[in-house]
C-alpha cells in the first residue's frame, strides 16, 4: 500500500478517535462493560465461597449441655462450636431468634448408662433454607456418634460391630458448589468475547450510520481519497476502542480472579503474564472482526437507530459457541479454529484452564478472523460507491 | 470549467434527469434555477461524482469525471445538498481535516486556514465545537472546508437556504471574492432576485431538462418578460 494511503488512514482514524473521545457516552459505554462482567463474577463467587465456608464450620446452640458432657466434648473435637443456651429451645426457634437448637433431655445421662436410647431433640424450622446444610451436618455427626457408642457396647458383649452394619454408604456429592463455580468460570471467555463486540460498537455506528445521518458523509466522500482508505481509518478507530475494552476486561478479570476466594471453591486458575498474553493473542483478532462486521452492518442501515438494532442482534453471534460449550463438552478439533467466535471461545477456555497451548491453533484462529474482517471492510468500501448507501435512500 | 454533456439518470423507474448539457465557465457565476423536483440536485450530484450518470459525460477542467473520478473531484470544491458537520470538532478542525484529506502540505494548510478564517469572518468561532452553531456559522464552516484546497471550480447546492439577512450578505460578498479569483462558480437556488443580481449566466431546468440558458437579459428577451421570475414561469411552462 502507498505510503500516503497509510498516513491518510491514520488521519481518518485519529479524527474519529478525537471526536469519539470527546463524546462521554461513547467513552462510558466502552469503559463500563469491562468492569461489569468481572464484578458480577466476583459477587457470585464470593457468595458461593461463603456458603461453602458456612457449611464447613457449624455453630450449634445446645440447651441442657450439662446432661451430656461426653457428647459435647466429642462434638467440639469434630470442629463444632457448641454454644450453651439457657432459654426454652422451642420458643427460641419458633420466634426465629435461632435457626436450630439441639436440646439434651435431663434423662439423657440415666438412659445412656442403662443402655437405653438417650433422647435428643433437634428443634428446627424447615421453612428456613439457610441452615439446612448445617442441620444435615449435625444430624450426620449425631449418627456417627451413635454408631461409635453402639459398636463399643457390642464389642463389650463380644460381638463385632460389623455384624449389625448391613450396608456401608459413602456419600459423594456431585452437584457441588465447586462444580457450579467451575461452570461460572466458563463465562469468563464469554465476557471477553462480548467486550470485543460491545466496546467498539458506539464508534463503529457513529463513524458510518452516524456520519450519514448527520449529513457529513457526502462532503467527506468528495475528497480525493479512495473509499477503502476512509473505511479502514474508521475501522481502525473502532478497533482501537474494542481492543482497549478487551485489554481492560482481561486485566479486570485477572485482578478479580486473584481477589476472589477461588481456592475455597476448588478452583486454581493460573493467571500470570503468560496467560494474559495468551488470552490477548486469542481475542485480539476478534476486535478486528467484530468492528468490521459492525461497520458493514451499520453502513447497510438506513439510520442510526436501525444500525443499533442490527448491531445489538450481532452481539448474539459470539454468545452462541459459549452457550453451546456450556451445554455440550466440545472435543476440540483443528477445523474449529477456522470458525470465528467458536475458535476464540475454545482458545480462551484452553488458556484459562491451563491446558497445553497449540501455537498453530492461535495462528489459524487469528488468520481466519482477520481475513473475514478484511472481507467485510472491502465489502463496506464497495457499498460506499452505491448511491442508495451514500444518500441513505 | 465545468462541462456537462447529455446527462441522463433514472432511479429505478423514475426519470430524474433526461438530457442536460451546459458549460459553466471560469471567472463567471452560473446560476442553476429550477422548481423542486426539476433534477437540480441529481444533476449537481452527477457533476461532483457521487451519482453515476446512466449516459453522458462530465469534464472538470477537462478531466473526465467518469474515468478519473478522484482526480476530477480534486478540482472541485462542493457545498453538497446535505452539509452536516461533526458536532464534536471545532470549526478549525473541520477545515484542517478536509485540507489534509486533500493532501495539502502542513505549513500551507495552516496559512490557508488562517486566510479563510479571516475571509469568512470566522476567527471568533474558529476554536469552538460546532455543536450549537447557528445556520450561518454552519454554512461558513461547510464553505471553508470545501474551499481549503483552493479548487478552481465551485459547486454550491442551494447555499442560501435557511440563512438570515446578514449571513446572506456575507455569502454574496464571498461569491464576489471568488469571482475576482477567476473561479468557476455554479450554484443552484430558487431565490430569483439572488440569481438575478449575482449570476453572469443562468441555466433554467425543468422536468429533467435544460429549458433555457443565457444571461439575465437574454432570458428576459427570450421569454418576452420584464422580470426573471416571470421569465422563469414562462420558460419552465409552470403556468400551463
Amino acid at each position: 500500500m502507498n505510503m500516503s494511503y497509510i498516513s491518510l488512514i491514520y488521519l481518518v482514524m485519529m479524527k474519529e478517535l478525537r471526536e469519539n473521545l470527546r463524546d462521554k457516552r461513547s467513552v462510558f459505554s466502552a469503559l463500563l462493560f469491562p468492569f461489569l462482567g468481572p464484578l458480577l463474577m466476583y459477587f457470585i463467587f464470593t457468595g458461593m465461597a461463603e456458603q461453602i465456608n458456612r457449611a464447613k464450620y457449624i455453630v450449634l446452640p445446645v440447651s441442657g449441655a450439662e446432661y451430656a458432657t461426653d457428647l459435647i466434648d466429642w462434638l467440639t473435637q469434630q470442629g463444632v462450636d457448641v454454644v450453651p443456651i439457657k432459654h426454652d429451645p422451642y420458643t427460641v426457634v419458633k420466634e426465629e431468634k435461632l435457626d436450630f437448637i439441639l436440646a439434651i433431655t435431663p434423662t439423657y445421662q440415666d438412659n445412656f448408662h442403662q443402655g437405653k436410647p438417650a433422647n435428643l431433640i433437634l428443634y428446627s424450622d424447615s421453612s428456613r433454607n439457610d441452615s439446612r446444610t448445617s442441620i444435615l451436618k449435625v444430624q450426620q455427626l449425631l449418627q456417627i456418634y451413635s454408631g461409635q457408642i453402639a459398636s463399643m457396647r457390642l464389642l463389650a458383649r463380644g460381638i463385632d460391630a460389623k455384624v449389625v452394619q448391613v450396608v456401608n454408604v459413602v456419600n459423594i456429592e456431585v452437584a457441588s458448589l465447586q462444580k457450579k463455580a467451575a461452570l461460572a468460570m466458563n463465562f469468563i471467555p464469554l465476557f471477553i468475547l462480548l467486550a470485543a463486540f460491545i466496546c467498539g460498537m458506539q464508534i463503529a455506528v457513529d463513524a458510518t450510520a452516524g456520519e450519514r445521518e448527520r449529513g457529513s458523509l457526502e462532503a467527506l466522500l468528495l475528497n480525493p481519497v479512495p473509499r477503502l482508505v476512509l473505511v479502514m481509518g474508521k475501522w481502525f478507530a473502532a478497533v482501537a476502542f474494542s481492543a482497549t475494552g478487551v485489554i481492560l476486561t482481561l486485566i479486570v478479570c485477572i485482578l478479580a480472579l486473584h481477589l476472589m476466594p477461588t481456592a475455597d471453591l476448588g478452583l486454581h486458575p493460573v493467571l500470570g503474564l503468560r496467560e494474559f498474553i495468551g488470552l490477548l493473542a486469542a481475542i485480539l483478532p476478534m476486535a478486528f472482526l467484530a468492528t468490521a462486521l459492525q461497520i458493514l452492518l451499520a453502513s447497510f442501515a438506513r439510520s442510526f437507530k436501525e444500525a443499533q438494532t442490527y448491531i445489538s442482534l450481532l452481539v448474539l453471534f459470539p454468545t452462541l459457541p459459549g452457550l453451546f460449550s456450556t451445554i455440550y463438552s466440545i472435543d476440540v478439533q483443528t477445523w474449529m479454529m477456522g470458525v470465528p467466535a467458536l475458535a476464540q471461545q475454545l482458545l480462551l477456555t484452553a488458556v484459562l484452564g491451563g491446558e497445553v497451548i497449540i501455537f498453530s491453533h492461535f495462528i489459524l484462529a487469528g488468520i481466519s478472523s482477520l481475513l473475514l474482517a478484511f472481507l467485510g471492510i472491502i465489502l463496506t468500501s464497495k457499498l460506499f460507491r452505491h448511491e442508495a448507501i451514500i444518500f441513505g435512500t | 470549467m465545468i462541462e456537462a454533456r447529455h446527462l441522463r439518470k433514472t432511479f429505478s423507474s423514475v426519470l430524474a434527469v433526461e438530457d442536460v448539457s451546459f458549460i459553466a465557465e471560469d471567472a463567471k457565476v452560473t446560476g442553476f434555477l429550477g422548481p423542486n423536483g426539476a433534477g437540480k440536485t441529481t444533476t449537481l450530484r452527477m457533476l461532483y461524482g457521487l451519482v453515476k450518470p446512466d449516459k453522458g459525460d462530465i469534464y472538470i477542467n477537462q478531466v473526465d469525471m467518469n474515468k478519473n473520478t478522484l482526480q476530477a473531484q480534486s478540482h472541485l470544491g462542493v457545498l453538497p445538498d446535505l452539509h452536516g458537520l461533526y458536532p464534536r470538532l471545532t470549526a478549525r478542525e473541520h477545515i484542517c481535516y478536509f485540507g489534509r484529506l486533500q493532501g495539502l502540505e502542513e505549513t500551507f494548510l495552516q496559512q490557508e486556514t488562517e486566510k479563510l478564517l479571516i475571509e469568512l469572518d470566522m476567527l471568533k468561532i474558529a476554536d469552538r465545537l460546532t455543536q450549537g452553531f447557528s445556520q450561518g456559522e454552519r454554512m461558513k464552516v461547510s464553505l471553508a472546508r470545501a474551499l481549503i484546497h483552493q479548487p478552481k471550480n465551485i459547486i454550491l447546492d442551494e447555499p442560501t437556504n435557511g440563512l438570515d439577512v446578514m449571513s446572506t450578505r456575507a455569502f454574496r460578498h464571498l461569491i464576489d471574492l471568488l469571482r475576482e479569483k477567476e473561479k468557476c462558480i455554479l450554484f443552484s437556488s430558487h431565490v430569483m432576485h439572488e440569481v438575478a443580481t449575482l449570476c453572469d449566466a443562468i441555466i433554467i431546468m425543468a422536468k429533467g431538462k435544460v429549458v433555457a440558458k443565457g444571461s439575465h437579459d437574454e432570458l428576459l428577451a427570450l421569454a418576452k418578460q420584464s422580470t426573471l421570475e416571470e421569465a422563469f414561469v414562462t420558460l419552465t411552462g409552470l403556468e400551463s
